[in-house]
């Protein structure tokens, strides 16, 4: 080595320390920068997974050794050369440095060498610290920066706090890896559990602060739930209760744990029971499943109930258990089933035991088990409901009401004949048809019809009513006996003039109900008119109040109509009652049929037609047909309310003539009894004779009483008839005073007293009954001359009447239409307007008074207003009004006809309405027109050949001019609308005849006269026989069908057709009403001749 | 497809012009009833054609039903601003501000109206009608007379001044405005007579001679029409036939008027009438037939007209016209038998009905034979009626049966065969006469009264006072519940008709008896009109009010006020 060299090293010593430290200090501070930077980051969590340390370390390590090994080259680069050649870019010697340090070239000396190394080396060590300061400057700077470095990345580092929190990690390499690297698990508290345990599961995840636990049960999809972990990266979570496996596993940071199960143990159960109720086949009811919670069941007796089960385990045996009883149910596995049939109240509890041992969870199963036995039937007879009165048709109304808890299968009324002396019939059992469908509790109606039992007043009837169910052994039970009994005449004359008032007060009654109804109607159907707005108008909605309203008008018409239908059948009663009471008064029950007529006729299908016109109004909210309807009712109601009116006149004078002639029937009675008292009182026990003396006493006290009632009833009319009846009533009480004195003295055994008072009594009441017949037939006498002479006056108003209209109709006909003919004419319709009210009167005081008056009259009054108006025009039409003046002198002279046959009819020379009489005429007439047209047509063909001779034309005009006769004949009677212009039509054509002017033509004429002939006999017809109908018509009542006796047993046996009811029929018209009854009966007719064919 | 097609577009584009076109849209709505509407779209139009009529008149139609016409006003006021607004404009606003009761206006649009169209009666009339209907009969007349002024006519609105002079009972003015209106325009011939016909009784003297006093023949007609109107038919006749143009078509024109007119009585002045007029129009006919035929009419008029005299005297010139004409001389025929009957001669027409049955038509032989039957009856030979009319099964032969049982006193059979013959034989005047008999033999109780029948048959050969003396008679046999009143009631309105009120007074009060209460209040009625007749009024009101109090319920009772108001001068212009 040079000196040369020697020196260069030891300088470059130095320089090597210097770029060392430099170096060093620069990969000390690196390495505190990337820590210091990774400190912070954990600091600020920028970094949360453990592998930021392994990565700081890993880029620390990395650094370190790439850093070291640039060191150690640039160290290495710190030669001698690089020294001399630094030194020699300085201009040392122009570079010569470098020579002295190599070996010597092959040929120089080395002495030379040796001093030019000597030299070299002490020109640079003189030099040295001129030649090498900069690059010990540069040295220097480097070690310096180095430093400054370091000092930077230590202060970073130290910042970030790096021995505390996570970037306390940084220092702990290995757990970093470790947590790197190890597993995401699941630990769990058990494996295995009971259903509805819970289980507690661990989870792991090293190194993370959040986990995914995946759970899922059998056959579910998977559901995630997110953990957060704690700084060790574990959780804990409890999962349950669960009912079913559950299947775990861990996901977190991309690791995933293996897949555990949690198994849950099912219980040892019973996992099905059905019990069913089969109920005895006898009840017919279907098989009930039955609820096996513990409620209590209620079952009949003979019901079994069946059992199907099954446990959720494998079973050893099964069994009803009540108490000692034990019903074994066959087991199969873990099913058993089986029949239990209990045979009393019990608690059945279901017993079961596991092969296995085990016990079986749950509650016990229970069957609380309440058996019904089958129970007797219960009849009541709730109609009559009492001993009663057996009424005077001998049919005893019965309404039995039987039940059974499951089902009758036969009623049956039990009487028997109890006559007065004690002796017993052998009871007569009758079947009461029970209904198809429900029969666990009827309602009968039954009629227990008394006319073949051969009763006598004072017998009685003993009844009871059976019942039998439907049981296999059949229960039966027997309800209350009754005690029917037949009353004596004296009391069915009672419960006669007991009907008589009744119907009298409902008949009151309905009419003001009647009155009151068409007074609200009107007022509703004004109202709408007042207060509604003009038809089109914007408000056309019927408000909610109004159609309420309406609604209740059209309810109440419906009970009237009711009440009214009850009243009419409530007379057909009193008639039969009167019949029974042996009234057999004609003209009497003529009355009692003209006011059921009456009411007949006023019950017309138009009122009920209205009726129904105004509901389906209402139901449509339509304000017009509402108000239409409201209106055209209130004039059937005026009408109904008119017949009414009329009806309930009618009968109160009726019923005065019923009750006289009851009361006269009873005093007549009640003589013979006394006589037939006084003719056995000798004979008799003289108690007995007490008592039954007593019973007449009491019998002429109540006629005293009735006739004083009846007397006070006639009061009103000033004349003396009332205390005529009086005077009767005071004779009754005498009779009955004595008749108690002859009572006392027979109880006392004072025989011959006993005869004097009683023969006192007899003589007081045996000329009661004809004295009491002749005030009826004076009281009759006396309303007849009233009703007589009301309508005497009346023809005398209405023959006024017509004779101011005759005047007045030729002023009218001369063109005068001056105000003052106007207002006379008003004058004349008012005072016909008050005859209307007269006859209304009139005819509320004799049936017989015809109503054809009351229709000419306002006929008369409405031509008169169409006169009038006729002439109140701007331009007054006066041949209008002359034609309608004209018309209502015809109508008032009817009217003034039809007073004059009112007349007729109530002197009692006169037939009633004539109706049928007119209708008969009619139709020989038709056949008379008839003929007259085919001989006439017959005559034709020979007009044109010499033609038939005048004398045959004549006789043929005589003919049909004495059917022109008959025919003005019919139109003078009043009853054949249109006989007028058939009687002209006849009269024309008679005159064509006779003048021989007889052509096709006339023979034409004459066909269609004889079919409006035809035609108007039809009419009539139909409208009497519709009449007939409507009386004949008793409505739905069973007794009301007279049949044949042979075809009443086929009916009855085969039920098979019957007549249509009336509430089917009234939707008909009269004419479909009569056909449809004609059919059925000729239908009668023919299964009747069937059945009676051999 | 495609004429399908067309076809619908067809049937669209009316309604879509429809629907576009505002009038017809309210035309439309209006027929539906949706008023306002159709006044809004209305309005709408008058906002840009202030003066369109129709629009105009659709308002007035569409507020009219609502009664809210006077909110036209500002539509009227509008259209009235406008040039030369039209007649229709101005009568639209004539009732808008009547309606609006702006009547002190309306002079003021009347003017304005009858500048725009001088000449023109309408804007007074319109004027004075809106003036009436708020009952403001001054302005009217104010307005009348304004435009009667205006117009310089005297014979304008004549018509209307003589309705309300009939209005305001100033009968002499309405006369002479009614002549004045005739004569303008005789068409309103019927529309005077009918006004003037309720003109009362003290007034007609001097309308129908204030009519004498004026020229022109339909100015007499009014004298001739209120005549008959009257009850003077004849008089009736006498001024027709004064001033009867001579022009012969003219004349049987008003002679058919007349005859016409006449023709709706059936009492003998009328009847008469009727034959005079009928031989009047005879005599004007050339046809020989025709007149015959109203020869024959006028000779039958006379029959029932109960003039025997001037019936042959028609027949006799009838002779002259038969010739060739056989419906004619069967009906001369038959009028003579009739005739005969008439003059008392049964037996003599009996044997004329005999000879002549084969020629006589079946009708008139049985109505021939009815009559003959009847002068029997009435006679006194009622068997030999029977016996003629025994075949006879009409209805009229059943009534004329009925007649001559009532002659011979036979109450029971006249109501048998009268309740046969029914309301309708012989005429409503026989009807109604027939019935008012019934009504008076009905309370008696007798079967047979001859002297009643006797006293039928008097009345009904003429001699009513003789009649009401026989009733007067059988009645004070009869119980007072049994037939008296009403025959008293009877014969007192006999007395009453043939002048006797002495008698007929004292009857009727006989009749008021309380058994027969109808009969009381008719007779009371009776009395009153007898009375006031009589100028008794303080009487006749009070037997009227007795009426009136004591029998509220007869059927009477309103005539019986009607009577009484007449006798308070109270009778209500209704």
């Amino acid at each position: 080595m040079s000196q040369t060299g020697r020196l260069l090293l030891s300088i470059l010593a130095g320089l090597r320390r210097l770029a060392w430290l430099s170096w060093a200090a620069g990969l000390a501070g690196g390495l505190a920068a990337i820590f210091g930077l990774s400190a912070w980051a954990a600091r600020l969590g920028w970094l949360g997974q453990p592998a930021w340390v392994l990565g700081t370390w890993a880029l620390g390590t990395a650094l370190a050794a790439g850093l070291s090994g640039l060191m150690w080259r640039r160290l290495g680069e710190l030669s001698p050369p690089w020294l001399a050649g630094a030194i020699g870019a300085r201009g040392f010697r122009g570079g010569t440095l470098r020579g002295l340090l190599g070996p010597a070239a092959a040929g120089t000396s080395l002495e030379l060498l040796a001093v030019a190394d000597l030299q070299q080396a002490e020109a640079l060590a003189r030099s040295e610290s001129e030649l090498l300061a900069p690059i010990r400057a540069g040295f220097h700077r480097r070690a310096l920066r180095s430093g400054s470095w370091l000092i930077g990345a230590v202060l970073l580092l130290i910042s970030a706090r790096p021995l505390g929190g996570p970037p306390a990690r940084l220092w702990r390499p290995g757990e970093a890896w470790a947590a790197t690297v190890a597993p995401v698990t699941i630990r769990l508290s058990a494996t295995t559990i009971d259903r509805g345990g819970s289980v507690e599961a661990t989870v792991t995840a090293a190194g993370h602060r959040h986990a995914i636990l995946w759970v899922r049960g059998p056959g579910e999809p998977w559901r995630g739930q997110g953990l957060g972990l704690d700084s060790l990266g574990r959780a804990t979570t409890v999962l349950g209760p669960l009912e079913n496996d559950l299947f775990l596993r861990l996901t977190s940071g991309g690791r995933s744990s293996d897949t555990l199960q949690v198994r849950v143990r099912m219980p040892v159960f019973l996992g099905s029971l059905t019990v069913t109720a089969r109920y005895p086949r006898y009840l017919a009811l279907e098989d009930e499943p039955l609820p096996t919670d513990g409620d209590t069941i209620v079952v009949p007796e003979g019901t079994r109930l069946e059992t199907v089960g099954e446990a959720t385990t494998e079973l050893l045996d099964a069994a009803w258990v009540a108490g000692s009883a034990r019903i074994e149910l066959p087991v199969s596995g873990g099913r058993f089933h089986g029949g239990l049939t209990p045979a009393a109240t019990a608690l059945w509890s279901l017993a079961l035991s596991a092969r296995s041992g085990e016990v079986l969870a749950g509650d016990p199963v229970r069957l609380p088990v309440v058996l019904v036995p089958d129970s007797v039937p219960t009849v009541e007879v709730p109609v009559p409901g009492s001993d009663a009165i057996i009424p005077l048709t001998l049919r005893v109304p019965l309404v039995i009401d039987a039940a059974d808890d499951h089902g009758l299968t036969r009623v049956v009324v039990e009487s028997r004949r109890i006559s007065r002396l004690g002796f017993a019939d052998p009871p007569v059992q009758e079947a009461v048809p029970l209904p198809d469908d429900s029969r666990s509790r009827v309602l009968l109606p039954y009629d227990l019809d008394l006319n073949l039992r051969n009763l006598l007043p004072g017998d009685t009837v003993r009844f009871t009513v059976l019942a039998a169910d439907n049981a296999p052994r059949a229960h039966q039970s027997r309800s209350t006996e009754y005690v029917l009994r037949l009353p004596s005449l004296a009391e069915v004359r009672q419960a006669a003039r007991a009907t008589s008032a009744e119907v009298g007060q409902r008949l009151d009654s309905i009419t003001e109900a009647s009155r009151r109804l068409e007074r609200q109607t009107e007022d509703l159907s004004r109202e709408r008119v007042r207060a509604g707005q003009k038809p089109g108008g914007p408000d056309q909605s019927l408000s909610f109040e109004n159609a309420k309203r309406a609604e209740s008008v059209a309810e109440a018409q419906a009970e009237l109509l009711r009440q009214a239908e009850q009243v009419r059948q409530t007379l057909e009663q009193l008639q039969q009652s009167a019949d029974a009471a042996g009234l057999h008064d004609p003209a009497w029950q003529q009355r009692l049929q003209e006011i059921q007529q009456e009411l007949a006729r006023a019950l017309t299908p138009e009122l009920r037609q209205r009726l129904q016109e105004l509901q389906q109004a209402l139901q449509e909210l339509d304000p017009e047909r509402s108000r239409e309807a409201l209106e055209r009712l209130a004039e059937a109601q005026a009408r109904l309310r008119e017949a009414l009116e009329r009806s309930r006149e009618l009968f109160k004078r009726a019923a005065v003539e019923g009750d006289l002639a009851n009361l006269t029937a009873e005093a007549r009675d009640l003589a013979a009894d006394q006589k037939r008292w006084l003719e056995q009182l000798a004979r008799e026990d003289s108690l007995r004779a007490a008592a039954e003396e007593a019973a007449l006493g009491e019998r002429a006290d109540s006629l005293g009483a009735s006739l004083d009632r009846l007397s006070a009833e006639l009061e009103s009319p000033p004349d003396q008839r009332p205390r005529k009846l009086q005077q009767s009533a005071e004779r009754a009480r005498s009779a009955a005073r004595r008749m108690q004195r002859a009572s006392q003295a027979a109880r006392q055994g004072k025989q011959s007293e006993a005869a004097r008072e009683g023969q006192q009594a007899e003589e007081q009441l045996e000329p009661l009954g004809d004295e009491l017949k002749s005030e009826r037939e004076e009281l009759q006498q006396s309303w007849r001359q009233e009703v007589m002479r009301g309508l005497d006056q009346a023809m005398g108003d209405v023959s006024r009447l017509a004779e101011r209209q005759l005047r007045l109709a030729e002023t009218l006909r001369r063109g005068d239409t001056s105000p003052g003919a106007r207002s006379e004419e008003g004058a004349v319709e008012e005072g016909v307007e008050r005859l209307l009210e007269t006859m209304k009167q009139l005819a509320g005081k004799h049936a017989l008074v015809s109503q054809q008056t009351s229709v000419a009259l306002a006929a008369a009054r409405d031509a008169m207003r169409q006169a009038r108006e006729a002439l109140a025009t701007a331009a007054p039409n006066t041949r209008e009004a002359g034609k309608q003046a004209g018309e209502a002198i015809d109508a008032l002279n009817a009217a003034a006809f039809g007073l004059l046959r009112s007349k007729g009819a109530v002197e009692g020379a006169g037939s009633g309405s004539g109706l049928q009489e007119a209708m008969e005429q009619m139709a020989q007439l038709a056949q008379q027109q008839g003929q007259l047209g085919q001989q006439s047509g017959g005559l034709l063909p020979q007009m044109g050949q010499g033609g038939p001779s005048q004398d045959q034309l004549r006789a043929l005009g005589a003919r049909q001019r004495a059917l022109a006769e008959q025919l003005e004949r019919l139109r003078a009677g009043g009853q054949i609308p249109g006989a007028a212009d058939m009687a002209d039509e006849a009269a024309d054509l008679a005159r064509r005849m006779e003048a021989a002017q007889l052509d096709r033509q006339t023979v034409e004429r004459q066909e269609r006269l004889f079919r409006r002939m035809l035609d108007a006999g039809r009419t009539l017809q139909g409208q009497e026989q519709d009449e007939q109908q409507e009386r004949q018509s008793t409505t739905a009542a069973a007794d009301s069908i007279r049949l044949p006796p042979v075809l009443r047993a086929r009916r009855d046996a085969e039920a098979g057709f019957q007549l249509p009811r009336w509430d089917e029929l009234q939707a008909l018209t009269p004419e479909e009403r009569r056909r449809v009854l004609e059919y059925f009966r000729r239908l009668g007719e023919g299964a009747g001749e069937r059945n009676s064919a051999p | 497809m495609k004429w399908r097609l067309v076809a619908l577009l067809g049937s669209l584009v009316p309604g879509l012009a429809r629907a576009q076109d505002p009038m017809a849209r309210a035309f439309d709505l209006e027929r539906r009833g949706s008023y306002l509407q159709a006044a809004e779209i209305y309005r709408t139009v008058l906002q840009d054609h202030p003066a369109e009529v129709a629009a105009l008149l659709g308002l007035e139609r569409a507020l009219t039903p609502v009664n809210r016409n006077p909110e036209m006003l500002p539509a009227v006021r509008a259209a009235l601003a406008t040039p030369q607004p039209g007649a229709t404009v101005y009568g639209i606003a004539v009732r808008v501000y009547a309606s609006a009761n702006l009547l002190d206006s309306l002079g003021t649009l009347a003017e304005a109206w009858h500048r725009a169209a001088p000449g023109d009666e309408t804007p007074y009339r319109e004027w004075a009608a809106a003036a009436l209907q708020h009952r403001d009969r001054p302005m009217a007349r104010r307005a009348y007379q304004l435009g009667r002024d205006r117009l310089g006519k005297p014979e304008a609105l004549a018509a209307e001044i003589a309705q309300l002079a009939v209005v305001e009972e100033d009968w002499s003015t309405a006369v002479r405005e009614w002549a004045r209106a005739v004569r303008q325009l005789p068409g309103y011939r019927s529309s005077a007579v009918t006004t003037l016909s309720a003109a009362p009784e003290r007034a007609r003297a001097d309308m129908l001679s204030a009519l004498s006093g004026m020229d022109g023949i339909d100015v007499a007609r009014i004298a001739v029409d209120l005549r008959t109107l009257w009850g003077d038919p004849l008089g009736g006749f006498a001024a027709l036939m004064a001033v009867l143009p001579s022009a012969v078509p003219q004349a049987l024109d008003q002679l058919q008027s007349f005859l016409e007119q006449v023709r709706g009585g059936s009492t003998p002045p009328y009847l008469l009438a009727q034959a005079r007029t009928l031989e009047a129009v005879a005599e004007r006919w050339a046809n020989p037939a025709q007149r015959g035929r109203f020869r024959l009419e006028a000779a039958r008029a006379f029959v029932g007209a109960g003039e025997p005299g001037d019936a042959r005297k028609v027949l006799a010139a009838l002779a002259q016209d038969t010739a060739g004409n056989p419906a004619v001389a069967l009906g001369a025929t038959a009028t003579l038998i009739e005739l005969l009957a008439q003059e008392g001669k049964p037996d003599e027409a009996a044997r004329e009905l005999d000879r002549y049955r084969a020629t006589l038509t079946v009708d008139d032989y049985q109505r021939l034979r009815r009559l003959v039957a009847l002068r029997w009856a009435l006679s006194g030979s009622g068997d030999r009626a029977e016996a003629l009319i025994a075949a006879d099964s009409s209805v009229d032969a059943l009534e004329l049966k009925g007649r001559i049982r009532l002659y011979a006193g036979d109450l029971t059979g006249t109501g048998e065969f009268w309740k046969q013959a029914g309301p309708f034989a012989g005429g409503r005047a026989a009807a109604t006469a027939r019935t008012a008999i019934l009504a008076a033999i009905q309370p008696i109780e007798a079967d047979s009264l001859p002297e009643l029948g006797a006293a039928f048959r008097q009345l009904d050969l003429g001699d009513s006072l003789a009649a009401a003396r026989g009733m007067m008679r059988v009645a004070r046999t009869l119980g007072a519940d049994a037939g008296r009143p009403e025959l008293l009631l009877l014969a007192g309105r006999l007395f009453a008709a043939h002048g006797a009120r002495d008698s007929a007074e004292a009857v009727l009060r006989a009749a008021v008896e309380p058994e027969a209460p109808a009969t009381a209040a008719a007779a009371l009625l009776e009395l009153g009109r007898l009375l006031l007749g009589s100028e008794r009024r303080p009487e006749a009101i009070a037997v009227l009010e007795q009426m009136i109090l004591d029998y509220p319920a007869s059927a009477l009772l309103p005539e019986a006020r009607r009577v009484l108001d007449q006798a308070r001068n109270a009778v209500p212009r209704t």
